[in-house]
């Protein structure tokens, strides 16, 4: 009897004892993940480093995590455009540091499927430092988009950034609006068919996927169909301050002819 | 109810021991006291962190006893400190070192002209090649358009800074390659035998280069082939000139990728459409395929495996002095090398090169009848040891064995080629081998300074001499846009194969020599990047004709000069202007003075203008300009009464002037969306391009000859002397 008490007793010992703070310990990541959101709705640069930074350092206390090294990334993927309109070379800086968590959350778990996407948008960003590495990282793009992919299917965030990458792609090379739009769509069906359990799972990106389709579909010079998903948008994270502070204002502005959406 | 009792109680002794917990507070500043902000603190015995706020403060809850904190920005040396965790404590103040700019940021090596902007960085990408107008897709004519290079008319061969092409070394992976070109008995090589698309970079160097490299001194061009990466891809390419086929593909995904390429060129459809400037027997073919495996063996170490094997033919009527005849010449060159490469520690990383390569080539003209058939065998291992991010160590060794038998026959007296000429045969084999060491410091000297010093020992068996080379590069990195340079070394490098002969030459021969000395200013920005450098090099032990020994090595010379380079963009044009101003003159072989060389071009000046019109569509220009390329005119006859046959006399040795060589090249580049057949992925790309080789349609003149009893003097055009358009294309997928 006394055995099975120490049993019993043991883990909730150790369970207890632990820090409150545990990198582990799924609050600290959902809470580093509420302040990137946060963030990534205000679109500022400081609540983004400083969202960054929280992961860095939860990253940093358990480099044997793989989520963690992918958290830095996506944070990463957040902020470096901002930054580089402040600082660039710091900008390039980070985006080396955030392929270099991409490989080491790949190295702890190569079948990461949602760290194979963010590895291929990570690469997209440094094609604006390196320009004249286009010929092999945009091979290199397109090979890790096909592992992501092929590892999950489902994943809606890799379809999600195949979609940005696409829009942002020249037509000749495959890119263009109309293959956004098809990337993006398949990104909408997998969010909209549900939420992942695990409340440390990667749960971002539907309102991206929205805000992204209204900008493809404002590129195929659709703009009803562009305010609805904007809206859509709204619906899924109203706090998103681009849409509705910049992008909505600015196309309904267009729409009644006063300015370019 | 009694036995849960226990448990409550554990629960309440493990949440006491949890509120024991105490909060440690503090500041991470810089050396100068200024917080850092978004800085992180790890402490990863306990899987605990923290990142401070806009004011550089942070908070931990830490249990008591000895703590180990990592503190890490970007920008900022990583520190690591033990902290004793205890109630009461003060709250600590933690001061970051800056990061030093890495070393590899500041380029201390002189001459090697970058237009990314970071200066050591690739000189030449891969997609410089490509889009470069006029380059052919080709590497060694992409280098053209860099200063430093004085390369008469149109080949593709490195003339540096008054120094022919056998004073610079080409290295392939690591390795010494030779005859890296096509039709090599033309102006030094028309193109290379690399598939630009098995090329990752290049870097090439015109003078004041590392001591890692012997062997050379005039230059340096250092070639890395591209890692496979475990992509899987296929390009297939196809001009009026020729065909080409690449590939790559992961064999086991993450550690065996391999690589190959195939190309085939046959401008005899060119030559139809447009005539060609020379009398071709048959059109010349030309053919080359590489093959390259990767093995990553290790997180760090891997290991490649490369083949390269390339061949080609021409026969051609031509005419030389007192007799017209068909000249032909055929090549076949293999050359493989085995590298790994690995690192320890992150601080060491190894090199280690083992390669082999096989030439073989046969020429007859008139009286001559030869052939040439080389064997190089190399091994050589480096080593770079990092020791802070502002100091490295790079040391390493090499050993050469170069075995070349020439033999055949040639005429006795160089102004006789006519039928019936008195010839001699000529059978010579002689092999060098060469050991050297090097030992290499390259750091921060302190504030701006950098510095790389440098010495490297060879010995050549043939002349059983030490040669000692010290080599020296100050670089004072003014801001983050300026740098300013000085460059001071000797360089040896053995004297050619034809000389060595034991019966009609000097096996003793001693190893040619350089001193260079060389200054800079380089601004670079993100938008543009500036470079002026002035040069001198002084040789010694140039072989000169001897009427004892054949050859000596008391000949002398100098090259001096200054090179000029503005690379910019702006918006979506881009494009560079470089400038060569060379002097240059040697007392060698049979000519008592100081006299210009015979590839001594005076003023070089190439434009290149590159404008993106549209997603699909980029124009490319390219404009060289080179002052005449000294030649020995013939300024009289005489009538040999025993041969029956005029003789020429010539005037003095250079003495007068080619006309200046003009060409201008447009390109168009437009990408296509391929058709979505055969399982092609949606991001292939189909490139295809248009470009105007020599628009202007000026017939640049390649040499000067004459009848045969040499009355009348005819200019033998450029390969590029007629105006030419070529279309082709290339499918990735």
């Amino acid at each position: 009897m006394r055995i099975r008490f120490l049993f019993l007793a043991m883990p909730v010992l150790i369970l207890c004892c632990a820090s409150p703070v545990r990198a582990a310990d799924p609050g600290a990541v959902a809470s580093a993940r509420r302040a990137l959101q946060a963030a990534v709705s205000q679109g500022q640069l400081e609540p983004l480093m400083k969202a960054r930074a929280r992961y860095q350092a939860l990253s940093a206390a358990e480099p044997g995590s793989a989520l963690l090294h992918y958290w830095v990334a996506v944070a990463t993927w957040r902020t470096v455009p901002l930054l580089q309109e402040k600082d660039r070379t710091q900008a390039e800086r980070m985006c080396q540091d955030g392929l270099d968590h991409c490989e080491a959350a790949l190295k702890l778990d190569r079948g990461f499927a949602g760290c194979h996407a963010i590895k291929a948008a990570l690469q997209g960003l440094m094609l604006r430092f390196r320009p004249a590495e286009m010929m092999t990282l945009g091979l290199a793009i397109d090979e890790s988009f096909g592992r992501a992919h092929d590892l999950d299917p489902k994943e809606p965030r890799a379809w999600l950034l195949d979609g940005i990458n696409a829009l942002h792609k020249p037509e000749p090379f495959g890119g263009g609006p109309a293959a956004a739009l098809l990337l993006l769509r398949r990104a909408e069906e997998i969010f909209a068919a549900g939420a992942p359990a695990d409340s440390t799972a990667p749960d971002w990106g539907h309102d991206d996927t929205l805000l992204w389709m209204g900008r493809a579909a404002l590129a195929k010079k659709d703009s009803a169909a562009a305010e609805t998903l904007y809206q859509k948008a709204l619906e899924v994270n109203p706090e998103h301050a681009w849409i509705r502070q910049v992008l909505l204002p600015r196309l309904r502005a267009a729409r009644s002819g006063k300015g370019t959406p | 109810m009694t036995r849960i009792l226990p448990l409550v109680g554990l629960l309440l002794v493990a949440l006491s021991a949890t509120a024991r917990a105490i909060e440690v507070t503090g500041t991470v500043t810089d050396r100068a006291g200024r917080p850092i902000e978004y800085a992180s603190i790890a402490v990863p015995a306990l899987k605990l962190g923290a990142a401070t706020d806009e004011s550089g403060r942070f908070r931990l809850q830490l249990p008591p006893g000895l703590a180990i904190l990592q503190v890490s920005q970007m920008g900022y040396e990583r520190a690591r400190l033990e902290v004793r965790v205890a109630p009461g404590m003060t709250p600590l103040r933690i001061a970051l070192n800056d990061q030093p700019i890495e070393l590899s940021e500041v380029t201390v090596s002189a001459s090697s002209f970058g237009k990314t902007g970071k200066a050591e960085g690739p000189v030449l990408s891969r997609r410089d090649v490509l889009m470069t107008p006029g380059g052919a897709a080709d590497v060694f004519q992409s280098l053209r358009a860099l200063p430093g290079i004085n390369a008469p008319a149109d080949g593709a061969a490195v003339y540096v800074r008054g120094g022919p092409p056998e004073e610079s070394v080409i290295r392939l992976d690591g390795c010494d390659i030779g005859h890296p070109y096509h039709y090599e008995r033309a102006s030094g090589g028309l193109f290379g035998s690399l598939d630009p698309y098995m090329v990752r970079s290049a870097f090439f160097s015109s003078g004041g280069f590392s001591a890692k490299y012997g062997g050379a001194v005039s230059g340096v061009l250092d070639i890395e082939m591209e890692d496979p990466r475990d992509l899987r891809t296929a390009t297939l390419g196809a001009n009026l000139a020729g065909f080409s086929a690449s590939g790559t593909a992961p064999l086991v995904r993450g550690r065996l990728s391999g690589s190959a390429s195939l190309r085939l060129s046959v401008p005899d459809l060119l030559f139809r459409l447009y005539g060609s400037s020379n009398d071709y027997e048959t059109a010349p073919v030309s053919r080359d395929g590489t093959a390259r495996m990767l093995w990553r063996y290790s997180p760090t170490g891997r290991a490649t495996l490369m083949w390269l094997a390339s061949g080609d033919q021409v026969r051609v009527r031509a005419r030389y002095l007192n007799v017209e005849d068909r000249y032909a010449d055929h090549m076949r060159t293999d050359f493989g090398a085995l590298r790994f490469e690995d690192a320890f520690a992150g601080r060491l990383a190894l090199h280690g090169q083992l390669s082999v390569q096989g030439y073989g080539s046969g020429w007859s003209f008139g009286p001559v009848d030869a052939t040439q058939l080389e064997r190089a065998l190399q091994g050589s291992l480096d080593a770079l040891w990092s020791l802070t991010p502002r100091h490295e160590l790079a040391l390493g060794t090499v050993w050469r064995r170069r075995d070349t038998g020439i033999r055949g026959t040639f005429p006795a007296d160089s102004t006789d080629f006519s039928p019936g000429a008195p010839t001699r045969r000529y059978d010579t084999h002689p092999v060098l081998d060469a050991a050297g060491f090097y030992l290499e410091d390259k750091l921060r000297l302190g504030g701006p300074f950098y510095a790389t010093l440098g010495a490297r020992l060879d010995r050549l068996s043939t002349s059983g001499v030490w040669t000692c080379d010290p080599r020296a590069a100050l670089a004072w990195r003014v801001d983050d846009h300026q740098t300013v340079r000085l460059a001071t070394g000797r360089y040896h490098q053995p004297a050619a194969a034809r000389f060595l002969d034991p019966l009609y030459g000097n096996p003793r021969l001693e190893p040619l020599e350089a001193r260079h000395v060389i200054a800079g200013y380089e601004w670079k920005s993100e938008y543009g990047n500036v470079r002026l450098e002035a040069y001198r090099k002084d040789y010694r032990h140039l072989v000169r004709v001897d009427p004892v020994t054949w050859y000596a090595g008391d000949g002398r010379g100098y090259a001096r000069g200054v090179d000029a380079f503005v690379q910019g963009t702006h918006r979506w044009l881009s494009g560079w202007v470089s400038y060569g101003w060379l002097d240059t003159r040697r007392h060698e072989l049979d000519d008592p003075r100081l006299l210009p060389t015979a590839y001594g071009v005076e003023h070089t000046l190439t434009l290149v203008a590159l404008y993106q019109a549209s997603s699909r569509t980029n124009l490319g220009a390219h404009y060289a300009h080179g002052s005449g390329q000294p030649y020995t005119p013939v300024v009289g006859r005489v009538w040999d009464g025993v041969r029956g046959i005029w003789r020429p006399v010539f005037g003095e040795n250079h003495s007068a002037l080619i006309p200046p060589y003009h060409r201008l090249d447009l390109r168009v580049t437009r990408l296509f969306t391929p058709p979505r057949v055969l399982g092609l992925r949606p991001s292939s790309r189909c490139v295809g391009y248009i470009e105007g080789l020599n628009v202007l349609g000026i017939r640049n003149v390649l040499e000067y000859e004459w009848n045969t009893d040499f009355t009348e003097r005819s200019a033998r055009e450029s390969y590029f002397a007629r105006r030419m358009l070529v279309a082709g294309f290339m499918l990735t997928w």
